[in-house]
């Protein structure tokens, strides 16, 4: 769809005033750069068509077609305008303070003028745009502002801008009640009320402001009327860095290009053309799906080849020519071809049928099912249906009523159930379908009233406290008069952390992965002061309400704690490891040097390919220590063993074990690959345990290292003999594992595991 | 195929699983405690057992059923009166089809069988005839034969019932398996005691074991109170390890009464308030709630989890936090799943996925793989630990952020199905009271509890809201429970999740207007039920898998109340639906109808097609005609390939001219 790109020039102040900030706050500056990133991140893992341009003023250098001895001086242009990648990315990440005077209104004219040129002659651009950052604090010449505006206005060019504060601003352009009520779009503060320290607390969005507030110089005052100017006559938009967030749903929900699905409505003898669209649906941003590559290998992406074969002692293959469907039915299997299957499938034709009406307060939301919400509408081309559409959605509006529907998507799909709830706004009329239940899928499950137990019913005071918790803890007015954390302006974590880790990965790919983002933080701080200002009321829950953990609870906690702190452990120890890699001197971007760095750093564990050769590499390096690359060689052997098809893999765990063997004699450490061996022994015992690999360790005879062989060893040549003589029966095993256990090694071995 | 991030972990899974007895041994105590959630696993979805936490070789609880069926010469008189007239299932068959208390009783067990395959196939029955001519029992006992051994139920032992209770078919077959005995002496005793034992020998855990006693004898051991009394005291004894018994009277021309109080009292262990109940009922009635065939699944009520519900920490920084259990109560009931049938011998195949090297073929360990992914021309890669670090925000749990008003839930805020929430004592005592003070109040002020919810410890957090829900009782009916009281967990959308859609502003229409429409609305009213609606799709699907492994003609039928009754609409609301079409359409306007150029309308009018498609027999005649013109290079790929599609027409390849080409050689040799 490149017919509907958007060029974006990106255009940032980078004087000065835009990297101050009080303690413990982020700069104006910094608040850009996270905002661009997520722009440009989001940009390039949508694949958008869109181009972007980054120009900066305020830098030391001039760089710009405008630009002569004397005029558009200090600007530069980063990055010219062309699809997202990611030398925007490092760009971006690359920006710093500058102090060279540049004039705010030249740098609008070099941006307009790059995108005129740029996209001059080119097809597929359906706006351009202009996303200006600034505090505003740099003086500037608007003697030709005049001509400027208008120029922009013929080139169809909007201005948004992003400052610290936009004064009372008119807000109806662009803001729109029914479909994304942006409440922050618009603030109340006046330019001069500098008091209000309603900006010092984070909300919603949350951002770390350049707050605590300083009063507005004259010279930003006038700068501020001059953007409000500008952004007015292009129709553009205002945020504040506190709003900047807001931008990325504006740019976000331009990515996903609504698609309707028409369908023919049905109630009663009325047949109307409708088109439903996707309204709410959960988004899995598709880059998360992640390719399987080789890791010592990473331009190989690895294969899977999924075989069917019969259960059964067999374990034979069987060819696809050779499979039929079927179902179970009991435990009978009930095979059945192609076209039978056809035949007992339910048929249906596409429809959208109303099958009646019902009290919209029925509808519990409980019983809400699918994964999506449709906005329902009229089919535009067909105005006297419409209007029957309308008298549908008015009647039902009036009346309060939601219609039950049958919905089925094609012939080949099944019907589902679902209803249409009617939606009025002074500006949009729609309905929105909602799937619902089929009896099947009712559980059914009961539970007791609460009340029925004396000692589950709160007294009056209780009461009276949550009464409290519940007034200090209300969220509707709690954003400055707006209603906090509301679904419009929450953005999901992950997929921001998501992004964010590829990207830092993608620049810098040898770091440790760093989970911390902004949305996250930005969350959390809004967590944190609710949570503080509830503290009083907390309190008193907690002295009214008798809370005790079981012994069960407490067996957990502990449990859990202890295998965090492990869980941490092995964590830190496995990203100092990394760090202790050799940095790679070649230019870490290139591809090339990004396999071969990681190739060099995977040399630091042992790999099923060559597990041989990885073993006596990290030995011969000497780290990790012997005792590490041992144990690794212990879980590869296992790994080995155990995900064998057949005896395929035998002969290399074989190889493993003796090349394990040969070392430990050699080192002077038999006790590592004796314990070992009790391990695979004792697995050999288990149902389903490897007993085959135990037959042909027997047969190669590869026993446990004797004191003959080594004299760190206790294990007399008898004993080694016997040990695999014997069988490998439960008894035997479990002294085996006693005497283990006895030596106190047990844990390592477990380790290895 | 590409590996959605969410399949990592249960890759890792079936690897883990794959490892043997005494490793999994150990990783599953590692992972009880990796799953931080109190109860409940990480299982795929649903049926995580909260009772269970401890491990993963969970044992999906069953239950277990034992027919007991009297076999004696009274059970092949004619059925009582009484007995046939309320045992009315065959209402379309022969009058005589089911004739005898016997047939009944098999008819029931085939019914039985039939729906628990639906309803819950891993729960195991069995059926043992007692006053049988032959034996066939571990101990020899006399008269008594196990027909099915305690199993899950199958499509022969189907099959077999059905020709037991089959008019033509029964008699013979049950002299040939096992005959029924003039002999009083058989012991029922004993017939208990090969039950209990069955149950006893379950390779099975059953969480619940039910014998049911079909006869017609109120008092088998009239004669000998030595086998009165063995009976009693063994039925006592199975009470004792939890076998439950219950009893189905037979009433045939002789036998036409059933006092529960000579015997049966005693083996049930009934009050005389109970039995004064049962001696008024219908014998019937249980009975034909077996006969009922019933294609439903069964629920077993477990939690999806128990998790903390946090309000926060109090100023000595002791966290405040109550225990919650999570229930699925809504949830899309899964098809049957198709399996892959080794066709040479009808049985199950295993699926078996390896990793290799596209160059070498070599086989890869979980160890060699990484997960990567191509943004602008660079190959990002992660480890599958770092993978699921990236997915773990906080520790499972709910964590209040704050109240608000129920009205700032607005129609579209939904993104999934949700659960259901009520208080746990077993891990933080004092939860029920604290759980039950946030209920009351938030009904009381119309709040909803605005929550970060975190399933499970790999999994990213989302914004829910706690729908706090009232007890609702059935006014007419004070045991029937509309709704159960606990809150409702609603999972609301992140701003990612929303779109922005075109404006859509249609005019207005008047209040008069709109008053016509209310009369329609009026008029097809009802009161929506979820439960009034069955699933076509997979009542069909089922019926037609059970047809085929009986191997019937026809499926049982199946009515669907989806399909409104257009008729019936018309009926109710023809008038007002007249008055709206004559004021907004023109007189001729036929609506539904796809608008054309004017030359196609003319040509087809009256056509009710949906899609400005052309249907699929024109593009059939085009093709062909393209092809006797030489022009079917001029034809888009599409086009052709639907051709080839319709005509069942291979191509060689998926170039534009090996579809020519075969499409060609079609219709040469159609000439």
């Amino acid at each position: 769809m490149a017919n509907n790109k958007e060029a974006m020039a990106l255009v940032v102040d980078i004087g000065a005033g835009m990297s101050e900030a009080a303690p413990g706050f982020d700069s104006p500056l910094q608040i850009t750069s996270d905002v661009l990133q997520m722009i440009v991140q989001r940009k390039m893992f949508q694949q958008s068509k869109d181009e972007l341009a980054l120009i900066l003023y305020g830098t030391d250098e001039t760089n710009n077609d405008l630009a002569d001895e004397n005029n558009y001086q200090n600007i530069n242009v980063a990055f010219s305008l062309s699809p997202a990648n990611w030398h925007l990315f490092e760009e971006i990440q690359k920006i710093k303070p500058g102090n060279a005077p540049a004039d705010l209104v030249d740098a609008i004219v070099v941006a307009a003028d790059h995108l005129r040129r740029e996209t001059e002659g080119k097809r597929g651009f359906v706006a351009k745009r202009v996303l200006l950052f600034t505090n505003a604090a740099t003086p500037f010449n608007d003697h030709s502002l005049k001509i400027i505006l208008e120029s922009l206005r013929r080139q169809d060019i909007i201005v948004d801008a992003i400052g610290p504060t936009w004064g009372q601003q008119d807000d109806d352009n662009q803001h729109d009640e029914n479909d994304r009520p942006d409440s922050p779009m618009h603030t109340s503060e006046h330019a001069d009320n500098h008091e209000d320290t309603a900006n010092n607390h984070p909300t919603t969005n949350g951002h770390h402001l350049n707050s605590p507030k300083k009063p507005l110089t004259q010279q930003q005052q006038t700068g501020i009327r001059i953007i409000n100017d500008i952004v007015n006559t292009t129709e553009g938009s205002l945020f504040t860095f506190r709003e900047a967030l807001t931008i990325l749903s504006v740019h976000q929900s331009k990515t996903v290009r609504p698609t309707p699905t028409k369908y023919i409505m049905q109630l009663a003898d009325l047949k109307l053309h409708i088109c439903t669209y996707i309204q709410v649906k959960d988004n899995k941003p598709g880059i998360f799906r992640l390719k399987k590559v080789y890791a010592r290998q990473p331009t190989t992406e690895i294969k899977v080849d999924r075989g069917r074969y019969t259960k059964d002692e067999e374990d034979r293959e069987i060819e696809k020519e050779e499979l039929t469907d079927g179902f179970r039915y009991g435990t009978t299997f009930v095979p059945i071809n192609k076209e039978t299957l056809d035949d007992m499938k339910y048929h249906s034709e596409k429809c959208f049928s109303i099958i009646g009406f019902s009290d919209a307060n029925m509808m519990r939301r409980s019983l809400y099912l699918g994964d999506t919400v449709y906005e329902v509408v009229a089919e535009p081309a067909y105005e006297e249906e419409g209007q029957v559409f309308a008298g549908i959605v008015q009647a039902m509006y009036d009346t309060n009523t939601v219609a039950i529907v049958r919905k089925c998507f094609s012939e080949r799909s099944s019907p589902e159930l679902g209803f249409l709830r009617p939606h009025i706004a002074h500006d949009h009329m729609c309905m929105y379908y909602v799937k619902l239940p089929f009896a099947e899928d009712l559980r059914g499950f009961d539970f007791d009233n609460l009340d029925v137990i004396k000692r589950n019913q709160p007294s009056d005071e209780q009461l009276k406290t949550i009464d409290k918790l519940i007034t200090t803890m209300d969220l509707t007015h709690a954003d400055r008069g707006e209603e906090a954390f509301q679904p419009e302006v929450v953005f999901n974590p992950y997929i921001q952390r998501m992004f964010q880790c590829i990207a830092r990965r993608a620049v810098t790919a040898e770091e440790p992965l760093s989970l911390s983002n902004t949305i996250e933080e930005m969350n959390n701080t809004l967590i944190q002061s609710i949570v503080s200002k509830s503290k009083r009321t907390l309190d008193t829950v907690h002295e009214e309400f008798v809370l005790r953990e079981t012994e069960r609870r407490q067996k957990i906690t502990t449990g859990d704690q202890l295998f965090g702190n492990d869980d941490h452990l092995t964590k830190k120890l496995r990203l100092e490891e990394n760090e202790n890699i050799e940095e790679p001197t070649t230019d870490s971007t290139s591809f090339e040097a990004q396999s071969a760095a990681k190739k060099k750093a995977a040399i630091r564990t042992i790999g099923t390919i060559t597990p041989v050769e990885d073993f006596k590499t990290l030995i011969e390096q000497g780290s990790p220590s012997f005792t590490d690359v041992c144990k690794q060689m212990s879980t590869i052997i296992l790994e080995l063993i155990n995900n064998s098809r057949g005896d395929a893999l035998f002969e290399k765990a074989l190889q493993c074990i003796q090349s394990l063997r040969e070392i430990c004699i050699q080192k002077l450490e038999p006790k590592l690959f004796n314990d070992f061996q009790i391990v695979i022994k004792r697995q050999a015992a288990n149902i389903d345990g490897r007993k085959d690999f135990w037959t042909k360790i027997v047969d190669e005879k590869i026993s446990l290292i004797t004191s003959d062989e080594c004299i760190e060893s206790n294990v007399i040549p008898i004993e080694a003999k016997k040990f695999l003589e014997e069988e490998t029966a439960n008894e035997m095993l479990n002294n085996a594992l006693g005497t283990n256990e006895e030596d106190g090694d047990d844990e390592d071995l477990f380790d290895l595991i | 195929m590409l590996l959605h991030i969410l399949d990592v972990i249960p890759y890792f899974e079936t690897y883990l699983n794959s490892k043997h007895n005494f490793i999994e041994h150990l990783i599953v105590f590692s992972m009880s405690l990796l799953d931080q959630n109190w109860g409940g696993l990480a299982s795929n979805d649903e049926e995580a057992l909260d009772d269970n936490y401890q491990g993963r070789q969970i044992l999906t609880s069953r239950d277990g059923t034992l027919m007991l069926i009297e076999c004696a010469q009274e059970m092949f008189e004619s059925l009582s009166n009484t007995m046939k007239s309320n045992a009315s299932i065959d209402d379309n068959d022969d009058d005589s089809e089911l004739k005898t208390g016997f047939q009944l009783v098999m008819r029931a067990c085939q019914s039985f069988y039939q729906s628990k395959i639906i309803s819950n196939d891993k729960d195991l029955s069995g059926i043992i005839l007692y006053g049988t001519e032959k034996n066939k029992n571990t101990f020899d006992f006399n008269h008594i034969y196990i027909l099915h051994e305690l199993a899950q139920p199958s499509a022969d032992r189907i099959i077999q019932l059905e020709n037991l209770s089959n008019k033509a078919t029964y008699k013979k077959s049950f002299n040939d398996l096992f005959g029924s005995t003039p002999s009083k002496g058989y012991s029922l005793n004993e017939a208990l005691w090969t039950c209990s034992n069955l149950f006893a020998n379950s390779p099975q855990r059953l969480t619940i074991k039910r014998v049911f006693i079909f006869t017609c004898n109120d008092q088998p051991h009239a004669t000998n109170l030595t086998l009165e009394r063995q009976a009693k005291q063994r039925a006592k004894d199975l009470n004792d390890v939890g076998i439950q018994v219950e009893v189905f009277p037979i009433l045939t021309e002789t036998k036409i009464k059933f006092d529960y109080k000579k015997f049966f009292q005693d083996v049930l262990m009934l009050s005389d308030d109970e039995l004064e109940i049962r001696n008024n009922q219908t014998p019937t009635g249980r009975l034909d709630e077996l006969l009922k065939l019933v294609y439903s699944k069964e629920h077993k009520k477990r939690a999806y989890c128990t998790v903390p519900l946090s309000l926060g920490k109090s100023t000595d920084g002791t966290p405040l936090q109550l225990s919650v259990s999570v229930f699925n109560i809504v949830r899309p009931c899964p098809k049957p799943t198709k399996i892959k049938l080794d066709m040479k011998t009808n049985m199950e195949t295993k699926l078996v996925t390896k990793h290799y090297l596209p160059e070498t073929a070599e086989i890869l360990m979980p160890s060699d793989i990484q997960y990567g992914v191509d943004v602008s021309n660079r190959r990002v890669l992660f480890d599958a630990d770092e993978i699921k670090a990236i997915k773990k925000f906080t520790d499972p749990g709910f964590q209040i952020l704050g109240f608000k008003n129920l009205s700032c839930l607005l129609p579209h805020h939904y993104v999934k199905p949700g659960h259901f929430i009520y208080p746990d004592e077993k891990y933080i005592e004092g939860s029920s009271c604290l759980f039950n003070a946030l209920l009351k109040k938030c009904l009381e002020k119309n709040m909803f509890i605005l929550c970060q919810f975190t399933a499970r410890r790999n999994t990213p957090p989302r914004l829910v809201a706690l729908i706090p829900q009232a007890e609702e009782i059935n006014k007419k009916d004070p045991n029937d429970r509309l709704a159960s009281n606990g809150f409702h967990v609603y999972y609301l959308p992140y701003a990612d999740d929303m779109r922005t859609l075109p404006k859509n502003d249609s005019p207005r229409l008047p209040d008069d207007k709109v008053d016509l429409f209310k009369n329609v609305i009026r008029n097809l009213k009802f009161k929506y039920r979820p439960e009034r609606f069955e699933n076509p799709a997979l009542q069909t699907l089922w019926r037609n898998i059970e047809a085929t492994a009986l191997n019937k003609d026809q499926p049982e039928e199946f009515t669907d109340l989806t399909i409104p009754n257009i008729e019936n609409q018309n009926q109710k609301v023809a008038e007002y639906v007249d008055e709206i079409k004559q004021t907004i359409f023109p007189p001729d306007y036929v609506m539904g109808v796809t608008k054309r150029t004017a030359a196609k309308r003319k040509a087809d009018t009256g056509a009710t097609s949906t899609s400005a498609k052309k249907t699929k027999a024109d593009g059939d005649v085009d093709v062909e005609a393209a092809a006797r013109n030489n022009s079917l290079t001029k034809l888009t790929i599409p086009i052709l390939k639907e051709y080839c599609k319709g005509k069942n027409l291979k191509a060689s390849g998926t170039r534009k001219q090996d579809l020519i080409d075969v499409i060609q050689k079609h219709i040469g040799i159609d000439e």
